[in-house]
């Protein structure tokens, strides 16, 4: 038996590899001719031949990130990769802030998650906040907050309910300009079962 | 004597043979007047990458039946063999609108090339079955 190679993905090619097969049979000879039954099986072998390549040739480009086609396949391949969507970057500014009490003071202070902070420059008013909650003793009437991170825009929060019976529900931030990197989740559970997510990030503003 | 070709085709019906209980056959006149029943009966579009393999025929047995049809379906007839079906020569070929039972008889005489088998006629119905 001659060695036959089947190495391309065109139909064409694959029946005539097929057709130097059966030359070499002595028992049919009709196979060169388009009419004859022989020829009707050889389409048939041909074209499971054809769809079997095209499907091992496609499953093997989706395994891999530079060739999937799919949506779903390259995201999954990313997400392995643990690649996030980009998304707007906030300006971030990082401050040193004091408080004085000249009379009786408390023995701490707390900056809450969303102390704002503005400042003019160039004639242009900037607004910042705080994302995270800071506290800063008292010693000597003085408060001291070193290398507060605050960043440019507002808090944004979405709430959505969870609904337990789907089991991969996604959640959709609607706004363009939500910073990825300050996002934090925060789940409340409530008796029903039902729980409300809020979503909180900083938007340009 | 130069050796006449021979052709050898599996029979359609896919029977056993009785004796040597493999697939039964066709040679020759049978291989051939098989692959032309083959031929006409494809409609064009239904060979896997080979849009034009086929005939038409079975369009315009919804055309009115005259002769005006039935020139079509002669000519129909000839352009799919002479087109697809290279071993065979066409002698005769005359298609005539049957009234009573609403179809086109044929009657088609070849000849196979490089053969000395004697010319082969073959007559059959065309009707639509729904």
């Amino acid at each position: 038996m001659p060695y036959t190679q089947l190495n391309n993905l065109d139909f064409a090619d694959i029946k005539t590899a097929l057709k130097e097969y059966m030359r070499s049979q002595s028992d049919f000879v009709d196979y060169d001719f388009e009419a004859s039954a022989l020829s009707q099986l050889l389409d048939v072998l041909a074209y499971n031949t054809y769809y079997t390549a095209f499907n091992t040739n496609m499953v093997v480009n989706e395994l891999f990130l530079d060739s999937a086609t799919l949506r779903d396949n390259v995201v999954a391949l990313a997400k392995q990769l643990g690649y996030n969507p980009k998304s707007v970057t906030a300006p971030k500014a990082v401050v040193d802030s004091t408080i004085t009490f000249p009379g009786t003071a408390p023995a701490a202070v707390i900056f809450k998650a969303g102390s704002g902070f503005v400042t003019n420059y160039d004639g242009s008013l900037y607004r910042f906040v705080l994302n995270t909650d800071k506290r800063a003793p008292v010693v000597n009437g003085v408060a001291t907050f070193e290398d507060l991170e605050i960043y440019e825009g507002s808090f944004i929060t979405t709430r959505t309910v969870v609904n337990t019976t789907l089991k991969d529900q996604k959640f959709t931030i609607n706004n363009p300009s939500a910073d990825l990197s300050t996002l934090t989740l925060e789940s409340i559970s409530q008796q029903t079962q039902m729980y409300l997510k809020s979503i909180k990030f900083l938007t340009i503003s | 004597m130069a050796e006449s070709l021979s052709f050898r085709d599996v029979n359609v019906a896919f029977k056993k043979h009785p004796v040597t209980d493999d697939v039964v056959v066709s040679k020759d006149n049978a291989a051939i007047k098989q692959a032309i029943v083959n031929l006409l009966l494809t409609n064009k579009g239904e060979k896997l990458f080979n849009p034009d393999y086929g005939s038409n025929i079975r369009n315009f047995l919804f055309e009115p039946l005259d002769y005006a049809t039935a020139g079509q379906v002669n000519t129909n007839i000839r352009y799919t063999i002479n087109t697809f079906e290279p071993r065979v020569r066409i002698l005769s070929l005359s298609t005539t609108p049957n009234f009573d039972d609403n179809g086109f008889d044929v009657e088609l005489t070849f000849e196979i090339r490089g053969s000395d088998l004697p010319p082969v006629a073959v007559e059959f119905f065309l009707v639509r079955t729904r």
